[in-house]
């Protein structure tokens, strides 16, 4: 077992703010949490820590070179990690032309995979990336969908491959045998209870009064609310917020019924498996 | 025929008409051979290096293999089949920092450019847009002196001497900078990235650093230039050393650090924070050539 705890999900379901929870609760002392200060050890993607780790500059690889690296990457980093890392994650679990799986186990130490009403990653996932609603469902029905890929072109993070939402969200919860799944719809509606949980799972014991002070300490609304007296470093610049709404259906504001539909259509099948739709194929929330 | 590179003249086993001539005895060789590693003690590795004291291997897969030692050899194991252009790339940038390390010369991560022989140093990591800054400066009247390394020599002054004459550019970078990428030479078959050539009356060998600029990304529009001050001008150069693991691993922190106090002690640094996106390059370099 290795050291690295991921955390993955597709962009706008939770991830940032179930990491800060984990930090807060990592930390000895209970008190607030700034948003840019709170203990991250980046994303899986970062291009610094490739090359770091690698020894190899990655803007004279290609992507294939790259992508075949980094499974032995993740596994430097677990085995030259002193304690526990907890990385980001958005790119689709995914097993390798050699066989070897993007995030091996050998590095791993667990999984947690956060999965959102799609109808609302939609709206949140247009707003993040300042594109339009029907571009952003595009790129969650694109099953080629991939995130810092321009082949004329290098990003500051390498390219992480994410499919159709589908995609991402059967890549991370059938294949892997570490992965333990929460629904952000629980984190807000029983967040003791999910919380708690999530904790455990991970092997992180904490007291009830513990939780419920992290709980409120990263609470939406307090996050938000740093956001807007002093900025967040994670706010893509082609968004005005990183914590915008984070409000359970909030797509029945935002989308049209011809919208919703192409997300429904789509992928009826995994949300109904996680509850997002009822028998009818009417949507949960 | 010797080649001059980084201040140093090398004996390269291919022809290499990018670089200038010199009739200087080689200060580093290089050959093609089979690479014996089974006797050197490695105390650092990473996925794809292996360093110690005097020696470093570097294993680029589906490549070649370096293998750099004492500051003056290097052998290279190379994949059947591979093109020189894929081969020179890592000679020329990853093995040529680490050789010039266990010389005792600070190579740092950026893209320099000049004007009446001082140079500007902009600083960063991969993927930050240094070259395309560097390429747009050079566009703007400034000489160019190297793209990637940055050779700092020791000595009194810090003074960087030329590295290869070309500015690597991304496909979309040079068409933004209104160049036919086509019509120059790629760096690496299939790879989008392209060796953009500097004149000859613009390439300039060597220059002693005036400023250094620390290039990070951001996610406010427009360009924050920032003095950095104290301490931190040291771990900002420390940070920006090319693969700075290698340090430790040839123990020449004493050199290395010698040479850093020179160049924060006879240059100013400053951090310059912007969103570096491609489309918004031109606004970029307005703004940032009123710096000079």
């Amino acid at each position: 077992m290795g050291n690295i705890l991921w955390i993955a999900s597709y962009p706008k379901s939770g991830n940032t703010w179930f990491r800060m929870f984990l930090s807060h609760i990592l930390r000895d002392e209970i008190s607030s949490i700034d948003i840019n200060q709170y203990e991250s050890d980046g994303i899986a993607s970062a291009r610094n820590a490739f090359d770091y780790y690698s020894g190899l500059d990655s803007t004279d690889l290609t992507r294939e070179e790259i992508e075949r690296l980094r499974p032995d990457v993740y596994e430097k980093m677990s085995a030259t990690a002193e304690g526990l890392l907890i990385i980001k994650a958005h790119d689709a679990y995914k097993t390798l032309p050699d066989g070897r799986h993007l995030f091996p186990s050998p590095a791993t130490k667990a999984a947690v995979y956060l999965l959102r009403n799609p109808l609302d990653v939609l709206v949140s996932y247009a707003h993040h990336n300042g594109q339009s609603i029907e571009k952003t469902i595009k790129a969650m029905n694109n099953a080629d969908h991939t995130l810092s890929y321009k082949k004329n072109n290098a990003l500051s993070q390498l390219p992480h491959f994410l499919g159709t939402w589908s995609h991402h969200v059967q890549s991370w919860t059938e294949i892997p045998s570490f992965t333990y799944v929460i629904r952000y719809e629980d984190l807000h509606q029983k967040p003791l209870d999910t919380f708690k949980k999530a904790a455990e799972a991970i092997g992180l014991n904490k007291s009830t009064e513990r939780i419920k002070k992290a709980i409120e300490a990263t609470s939406f609304d307090n996050l938000q609310k740093q956001e807007q007296e002093k900025g967040f470093h994670e706010r893509p610049h082609s968004s005005s917020s990183f914590f915008r709404s984070g409000k359970l259906g909030s797509w029945r504001e935002s989308l049209t019924e011809k919208q919703a539909g192409a997300i429904i259509e789509k992928h009826s099948v995994m949300m109904k498996r996680y509850g997002y739709l009822d028998h009818k194929d009417n949507p949960v929330y | 025929m010797n080649y001059l590179l980084y201040g140093l003249s090398w004996s390269l086993p291919f022809l290499s008409p990018d670089l200038p001539e010199t009739k200087e005895l080689p200060a580093i060789t290089v050959a093609f051979g089979v690479l014996d590693e089974k006797d050197i003690n490695w105390t650092h590795t990473g996925v794809c290096y292996k360093a110690t004291r005097g020696a470093y291997l570097l294993c680029v897969p589906g490549v070649a293999k370096y293998l750099a030692t004492n500051g003056d050899t290097i052998i290279i194991e190379a994949e059947a089949n591979i093109p020189q252009e894929d081969i020179v790339i890592f000679l020329y940038n990853l093995v040529a920092g680490a050789i010039l390390l266990q010389r005792g010369i600070l190579p740092l991560q950026a893209s320099v450019v000049a004007k009446k022989g001082k140079a500007s140093v902009l600083l960063g990591g991969s993927g930050m847009g240094k070259s395309i800054v560097a390429a747009g400066l050079m566009q703007q009247g400034f000489d160019f002196v190297t793209d990637t390394i940055c050779a700092v020599h020791p000595g009194d002054e810090p003074i960087i001497k030329a590295g290869y004459p070309y500015l690597m550019l991304w496909h979309g970078e040079m068409k933004m900078l209104g160049y036919e990428p086509n019509q120059c030479k790629k760096a690496r078959r299939h790879l989008e990235k392209y060796c953009l050539p500097v004149p000859d009356e613009r390439f300039c060998t060597e220059a002693i650093i005036e400023n250094l600029y620390l290039f990070e990304n951001s996610n406010e529009s427009g360009l924050y230039v920032t003095p950095i001050i104290g301490q931190a001008k040291f771990t900002a150069i420390l940070i920006s050393v090319y693969h700075n693991p290698l340090i430790n691993a040839f123990g020449v922190q004493k050199e290395l650090y010698r040479s850093i106090i020179t160049l924060i002690n006879k240059s100013s640094i400053e951090k310059v924070r912007s969103s570096m996106r491609l489309d918004k390059t031109h606004d970029f370099l307005n703004s940032f050539s009123k710096q000079f």
